[in-house]
């Protein structure tokens, strides 16, 4: 790989020249920027991708000379509407084209990919199909970036070639045209996301390169090679030691002609944060007010680095050995601040100031159900004449990923009824009408699949069991107690936000009123089930 | 805080370990005591009663009817009071209620149950909240379980001296004691009766003593004997006179009086019957021959239970 990097960096050097003028000559840009969390059932949904989306979209509309009329996001929309985008955008390019133009059509994707197809919410879009269209697209530089699970096959299929077996032309100073295709990893691994960082690490660290960490040359200007160079250099490295394992992206090209592509101009506006030749080297975070490392910027030393960053206040990190240099930083508008090392102050890394996201919080959401429970006790004898078999009807709410991901937390309410006959030592019957409200509280841990999902957990219950006689001369009876116990069930996904849910329960009861009895009970329930 | 909030809170702090009055073998105390159902004397009778149109034995019957109800519902509401409360202490073969204050300001009331087998005994004692030093016993009772479910032997002592000499007002008149043998085992089911009263000063006439015994088949008919005290003969003695009364379920009924002592006729018996619209159908009264109506003829058959 650090072949191709070295490749990558000789031609971004060799093409300066062009790029530049290409730059220079009013290329225009065209953007449509995708970001989508769900990729249908079979997937589990992600939790940055349209943050990355918009975080993409942001520097290509601030930095990237991408006009507000030729740029489209699109979150968590469908294939359909990526492909609607696209048209849109090719008939731009055409008009444009035939006005003499030079047009650059950039394609980001962040999202689900299987199968050979961009996962769109429910949708499909297949990778080569969109490969072809790109290619047919009527603009000069077609750029697919794609942010994905296995997006590298797109970079394996016929028509491209990986990075490290590109060739430069170094003849002629003509202006590049044709296709480039950024992979977040290869063909064969995850494309893995960071609750620190709030993002996915490609994407992550894409868009600090787009904000001025990937400017090596210090021109105040990041081309697509740069920017790959960078991202690819800190993804792997973010990810060396991850439990999914190195995330390598990936690049191909298929161009004629020469010509590196400016994808941000940092130094042509004076806004953000700059590192003076003098300030310490290493890797400074760029920590915003949430807690998310907005740009990650390597400041070598006796180099200077401007990071374009939104006007806000910012608290910068850098890491050393046995603690932290951290501080404060404001951005205004049009302003470009300078990092003042002496505004630092040590902390302990206990005070890291990069607190990342509550992932789980992103996918937290709701479930209803509405269903039918059985419910009985073990013991025969006090089944018969104490708390009889009862069948019931119950709502419940589950708050899925509320406390971590994959966990649910549940509430439920269910009303029964049963008739039971007391039989008496003394000899003779009491016959009684038995009534139960149950409310209960969970905590399960789920495992989404395709289309099963299967779960346990425990569940408290507060039972409110009350019985009353046919002889009005007996008084109702009432007994509540809380019952813990365990939950295990299986949901099954039927269409559109509909499940059905089947469900057993086995808990523990202690009946303390004629004397302390260790009663158990199960459960049998099955309920339709309505994602919100 | 009533015994019912403090029940409550209790109830909510304890619901960890559970908590409330669900119990089978409370049932089983609570079915041994006695309850109005069973101690009641039911005389049939119909809505809208003429006056002067039913026969005369017949409204005497149903008024005895009446006092020995209210005689038996008198002592059973104090039960009932303390019975709708839950248990405050169960263990093995006991129960009681309360203590809770009693409707006698400065005392309180309490319920021990006891059960050997199928065998009850309960008592129903009160206590000066002031000198906690012993319960006074008002009633005793004990009740043998035969063939399920209110279906028994029961006795009842009612006993209103120690309390009335502890200067209490135990809420039940002039009694001065009572006692109560009925039987459910089957039927017919029947309750013997016999209380005395201390003097009532506003009603010297009220009797000071009597006794009761009624009995009543499945299918409504029943029968009951009484002593009553009136002027039917005139003269100036209260004639005491010994009735039972029998009837049929459809209504059909006759009272055969004895007199026990009296003006004149000690010893001699009359007979009065009437129909299932409750008017005389025969009359035969030695001490009022105009009276005399019908023949034996008229009366339905009504066999001795």
């Amino acid at each position: 790989m650090r072949r191709s990097l070295t490749a990558l960096a000789l031609l971004a050097a060799l093409l300066w020249g062009a790029a530049r003028d290409a730059c220079a000559q009013g290329l225009r840009r065209l953007a449509i920027v995708v970001g989508n969390d769900t990729g249908g059932g079979d997937t589990r949904p992600l939790l940055y991708a349209r943050d990355d989306a918009r975080k993409v979209y942001d520097i290509l509309s601030r930095l990237g000379g991408v006009r507000a009329e030729d740029a489209t996001l699109i979150l968590d929309g469908t294939a359909q509407d990526l492909l609607s985008a696209l048209g849109d955008m090719e008939r731009r390019a055409r008009d444009a084209g035939q006005h003499g133009e030079r047009v650059a059509l950039l394609v980001y994707f962040s999202g689900h990919a299987k199968d050979g197809a961009l996962r769109l919410g429910k949708t499909q879009l297949p990778l080569e199909a969109l490969k072809n269209r790109l290619a047919q697209a009527p603009a000069d530089v077609r750029i697919g970036i794609f942010d994905s699970c296995r997006s590298g096959m797109l970079t394996r299929t016929k028509g491209a070639r990986k990075a490290p077996a590109f060739e430069i032309e170094s003849k002629g100073a003509r202006d590049a045209k044709g296709m480039v295709i950024l992979t977040s990893s290869a063909s064969d691994e995850d494309s893995q996301e960071s609750d620190l960082i709030g993002g996915s690490y490609f994407s992550h660290h894409l868009a600090s390169g787009l904000l001025g960490g990937a400017d090596r040359s210090g021109d105040g200007r990041v081309t697509l090679f740069e920017a790959y160079a960078y991202a690819y250099d800190r993804t792997v490295a973010d990810t060396a030691d991850s439990a999914a394992g190195a995330q390598h992206p990936t690049f191909s090209y298929d161009l004629a002609g020469n010509g590196d592509l400016v994808l941000t101009d940092v130094g042509g506006r004076r806004e953000g944060l700059f590192f003076p030749r003098a300030a310490p080297s290493g890797v400074y975070y760029l920590v915003d007010g949430r807690g998310f490392v907005a740009a990650e910027v390597v400041k070598n030393p006796d180099a200077e680095r401007r990071i374009a960053l939104a006007p806000g206040r910012y608290r910068v990190k850098r890491r050393l050995a046995d603690r932290l240099r951290v501080g404060e930083i404001e951005i205004g508008h049009g302003q470009l601040s300078t990092l003042d090392e002496g505004t630092l102050r040590d902390a302990p890394f206990a005070d890291d100031p990069v607190k990342g996201a509550r992932p789980e919080l992103a996918l937290t959401r709701w479930t209803l159900g509405l269903g039918g429970t059985y419910q009985a006790i073990f013991d025969a004898p006090a089944r018969e004449s104490l708390f009889p078999a009862t069948g019931m009807l119950g709502i419940d709410a589950q708050l899925h990923n509320f406390f971590r991901r994959d966990w649910v937390w549940g509430f439920d309410l269910a009303l029964g009824s049963a008739a039971g006959t007391v039989n008496l030592s003394t000899g003779g019957q009491v016959p009684f009408h038995f009534s139960e409200i149950a409310a209960g509280t969970s905590m399960l841990v789920e495992w989404p699949h395709a289309r099963l999902t299967p779960f346990v957990g425990a569940r408290l219950a507060l039972l409110l069991m009350s019985r009353t006689f046919d002889d009005p001369q007996l008084p109702k009876q009432s007994f509540s107690t809380l019952s813990p116990g365990v939950v295990a069930g299986l949901k099954l996904s039927l269409f559109g936000d509909l499940g059905l849910v089947v469900r057993g329960r086995v808990h523990y009861l202690l009946y303390n009123v004629d004397e302390n009895r260790s009663l158990g009970y199960w459960e049998l329930a099955s309920a339709v089930s309505y994602d919100l | 805080m009533t015994f019912r909030k403090l029940l409550v809170v209790s109830c909510l702090l304890g619901a960890v370990a559970g908590c409330g009055n669900y119990s089978n073998e409370d049932l089983e105390f609570m079915a041994a005591l006695p309850e109005k159902p069973e101690l009641s004397a039911e005389v049939p009778t119909r809505s809208a009663l003429m006056l002067g149109e039913t026969a005369e034995y017949y409204r005497l019957t149903r008024n005895v009817s009446l006092i020995f109800n209210g005689i038996t519902e008198a002592f059973l509401g104090l039960i009932d009071t303390i019975r709708a409360l839950p248990p405050t202490t169960r263990q093995p073969n006991r129960r009681i209620w309360g203590p809770v204050p009693a409707k006698q300001e400065g005392w309180m009331v309490r319920m021990v149950m006891d059960r050997a087998g199928t065998t009850f005994t309960y008592d129903l004692e009160f206590q000066p909240v002031s000198d906690p030093g012993g319960w006074l016993r008002l009633i005793h009772g004990t009740y043998a379980v035969t063939s399920g479910v209110r279906h028994g032997v029961g006795q009842i002592g009612i006993d209103t001296k120690p309390l009335r000499a502890a200067g209490a007002d135990p809420g039940l008149g002039f009694l001065d004691y009572l006692t109560v043998d009925y039987t459910t085992s089957s039927f017919p089911i029947d309750v013997k009766l016999t209380f005395a009263n201390f003097d009532n000063p506003l009603k010297p006439s009220d009797p000071k003593a009597g006794h009761y015994e009624y009995a009543v088949q499945s299918n409504g008919q029943g029968a009951l004997s009484y002593d009553f005290f009136n002027d039917s003969i005139p003269g100036p003695v209260l004639d005491e006179l010994l009735v039972t009364s029998r009837w049929l379920g459809t209504g059909e009924g006759r009272a055969d009086l004895q007199v026990v002592s009296g003006d004149a006729f000690v010893g001699a018996e009359a007979t009065e019957c009437w129909d299932r619209s409750f008017r005389a159908v025969y009359i035969d009264k030695p001490w009022a021959p105009l009276e005399r109506t019908g023949t034996p003829a008229d009366c339905a058959a009504i066999p001795t239970l």
